[in-house]
């Protein structure tokens, strides 16, 4: 047992005694380096230098801070400095000196060159003509993701790069891509994903990494009157309707419905008081609802594509009359 | 002690875990044929959680459009010398103002939705005429040139979404054409060039058509497919473009160079964007609300504007790139802001403001509730050659308004 103890005492010990060794070896000793937040900055982005000596006896070192040769004013002794990146296609040097006691000088640097890396994001579901907006992603549907790296004149051929994707740590497409800007894939369970993407340049260095969220929401279906002269409304119902004339004609627009499934397996019905309709239109999106002869009537659509059962909505208005 | 252990024995018996796993499959079944029948996800994450208790199934936030308290009667009197007035009872999908001369009467030209015939008024007279009775079925939207010869009309009919062009270049023979192209958005040039965007399998191409001679050109192409065009009114203003909005998504403002597209040093959530040659105004989500910006394209510096900027409701002046009105309500744009507009499931009772960006003023000019009675949601604002007038539709009927500035 004893032997056991002592064993395990050197094991425990006497790597600890190696690096309180490194800490001592040299005037300075071990390396200096600049650790850059965010580690690959783009334009115009707040970034924040600190400096990297956790191998150095830096006890009695001056520090300075320097962009472009230029001493920072107010940088003396920080462990950080914060600065703004340089548009496209500017480097930017930002350099740390550190002095000893004795007079010796150590020096790191590092150069900050910001490229716009921008990623694109198109789901593929189902928004009315009317809708300027972007469709969002639900689950189960396709996400085309395009990578833009841009630089001061255009946006570079991206056969100069290679991409890896990673969709929640899940490498897509098989691997890293050159020219791999466009990718596609089906969004996962859960209500919001990451995608990470790295950019690395013909020598294999990263020159950039961002992450993404891609949300998933669900199908948002929303009512809107149609005049048979003049088309569908741009306001939607809302939670009540109140009958003008002697009918009206309805339609369920449903917003972020994946497009493979609009012509595919839906399953539809419109329900007045719970009671459903028997649907005598060619759109079943579509129904007309006449004049009951007063007081107010619950109206009640669902859809789900049975391809997958996840997708689906079910949105009541009240119709008065 | 030997009793105890006798009904831990009997307790552990085989038969206790059948009839508890049975309860737990049983269970199980339940709760699947109740997903299954009733339960629909209000969020991908909620799916396991949300037992609908309570009889909600309603799994949409509906943000209710705000009753009016006001007079909806529409009062259309064009000659009316009050300063805000209601054009049309119509629905207009696209309208320009046309002026033979500094001294002849102005007159506004607009498509009427649906159909897509189009109407002249005069401006002077109130006066009405309908010039061109072609009909294309489910018009929603319209644009004219600035001669006034062309107009390109989008239909919505079998979901195609075709857009027509239509001479009316001789009243009495009006001549009418369905463009070949799967057309996104579209405008004409100050040169009365059809400018368009085509969706293609690697994103989306930017088209010139000369209207007389038909000559197609490329202009520019874009790698994505879902944009939103900020086009060039002057010729002098490069064109811009950026992805679709939605206050979900990132959107990345480029403006187009030599055919390519250049990155603008601006992006964001719910990015949303307009320029004339000295300045982009753009809205993005900062801290889960919608604020506007305003960037000097020759300085490159950015400044917050004074109030809330939206394209749709917001135009320059022809005189002066630092001038614009904008209709814009005090109220909240929150997280949903502009989908939800853009859906029409929030509405906005705007007045009409002018906004200086030498000195980031604004000033509200008029307020329709109070002057007309009206509630107005602006949108397609525009405004005359000579900057007089401002003309817009009012998103809740479509029908078209002026103000006299």
């Amino acid at each position: 047992m004893r032997i056991f103890l002592l064993l395990v005492l050197m094991a425990t010990i006497l790597p600890t005694t190696f690096v309180q060794a490194q800490f001592f070896d040299g005037a300075l000793g071990g390396e200096l380096g600049i650790v850059l937040d965010p580690q690959y900055p783009g334009p115009r982005d707040e970034v924040t230098a600190t400096l990297d000596d956790y191998s150095l006896n830096t006890s009695g070192t001056s520090i300075a801070w320097f962009i472009d040769q230029k001493f920072v004013v107010g940088s003396e002794n920080k462990r950080s400095i914060s600065f703004t990146a340089g548009d496209v296609g500017t480097n930017t040097k930002i350099e740390v000196r550190l002095t000893d006691i004795s007079g010796h000088v150590l020096t790191a640097g590092q150069t900050v060159a910001p490229i716009y890396i921008d990623v694109i994001i198109e789901p593929q579901t189902y928004t009315p003509v009317f809708y300027t907006g972007r469709a969002l992603p639900i689950y189960g549907s396709t996400v085309y993701l395009t990578a833009l790296v841009g630089s001061d004149t255009n946006l570079t051929q991206t056969n100069g790069y290679t991409f890896n994707w990673k969709l929640n740590d899940q490498v897509l497409s098989g691997g890293s891509m050159r020219g791999g800007n466009k990718t596609s894939l089906i969004v996962p369970h859960g209500s919001s994903n990451i995608i990470t993407l790295s950019v690395f340049n013909n020598q294999g260095q990263t020159i950039a990494r961002r992450l993404f969220e891609i949300p998933s929401v669900a199908i948002d279906v929303q009512f809107y009157e149609i005049n048979t002269l003049y088309g569908l409304s741009h306001k939607a119902v809302g939670e009540s309707l109140n009958l003008l004339s002697n009918s009206t004609t309805i339609k369920a627009v449903p917003y972020n419905l994946d497009l493979n499934s609009v012509n595919g397996n839906l399953f539809t019905e419109w329900q007045i008081n719970g009671r459903g309709q028997k649907n005598t239109t060619a759109d079943p999106f579509e129904i007309t609802l006449q004049r009951r002869g007063g007081g107010s009537d619950n109206i009640t659509f669902k859809v789900r594509n049975l391809s997958e059962l996840l997708q689906g909505d079910e949105t009541s208005f009240l119709l008065n009359s | 002690m030997k009793h105890r252990f006798y009904l831990i024995h009997k307790i552990m018996r085989r038969s206790f875990f059948i009839i508890i796993g049975s309860l737990i499959v049983i269970l199980l079944l339940a709760f699947w044929l109740y997903s299954l029948l009733y339960g629909t996800p209000q969020k991908v994450g909620d799916v396991f959680a949300n037992f609908g208790i309570g009889g909600n199934n309603n799994a949409v936030d509906i943000i209710q459009p705000t009753a009016s308290t006001t007079d909806e009667k529409p009062v259309v009197n064009v000659a009316s010398l009050v300063k805000l007035r209601q054009l049309t009872i119509r629905p207009v999908i696209g309208f320009r103002e046309f002026q033979a001369s500094s001294t002849a009467p102005k007159f506004i030209t607009y498509a009427e939705g649906g159909t897509g015939n189009i109407y002249t008024i005069n401006l002077t007279s109130g006066e009405e005429t309908r010039v061109s009775n072609v009909t294309i079925p489910i018009a929603e939207k319209a644009v004219f040139s600035g001669n006034g010869r062309f107009v390109a009309i989008r239909s919505g009919f079998t979901n195609k979404n075709e857009v027509m062009l239509v001479d009316l270049d001789d009243l009495n023979d009006i001549k009418s054409e369905v463009l070949s192209f799967r057309i996104n958005d579209f405008t004409f040039s100050n040169t009365d060039d059809l400018l368009f965007t085509e969706t293609v399998s690697t994103g989306t191409i930017g088209r010139s058509l000369n209207p007389l001679t038909k000559e197609v050109k490329d202009i520019f192409s874009i790698p994505f497919q879902q944009v939103t065009m900020v086009w060039s009114q002057d010729g002098i203003t490069p064109h811009y473009a950026y992805p679709k909005a939605s206050s979900r998504l990132l959107g990345y403002l480029y403006v187009i160079k030599e055919g390519s597209i250049v990155r603008v040093p601006i992006s964001g959530s719910g990015l949303t964007a307009e320029a004339n040659a000295d300045y982009i105004f753009f809205s993005r989500l900062v801290d889960l609300n919608q604020q506007s910006f305003f960037y000097d394209v020759k300085t490159g510096i950015e400044s917050l504007a004074p109030i809330m900027l939206t394209p749709e409701k917001c135009v320059f002046t022809h005189s002066d790139n630092a001038k614009l009105f904008c209709g814009y309500e005090i109220t909240e744009y929150p997280y949903f802001f502009p989908d939800d507009w853009y859906k029409g499931t929030r509405i906005f009772s705007d007045r009409i403001w002018k906004i200086n960006l030498n000195n980031q003023s604004a000033t509200q000019i008029i307020s329709p509730p109070i002057t007309v009675g009206r509630e107005l949601d602006i949108t397609d604002m525009t405004i005359g050659q000579d900057d007089k007038m401002l003309y817009f539709t009012n998103k809740n009927d479509r029908t078209l308004w002026l103000y006299e500035i």
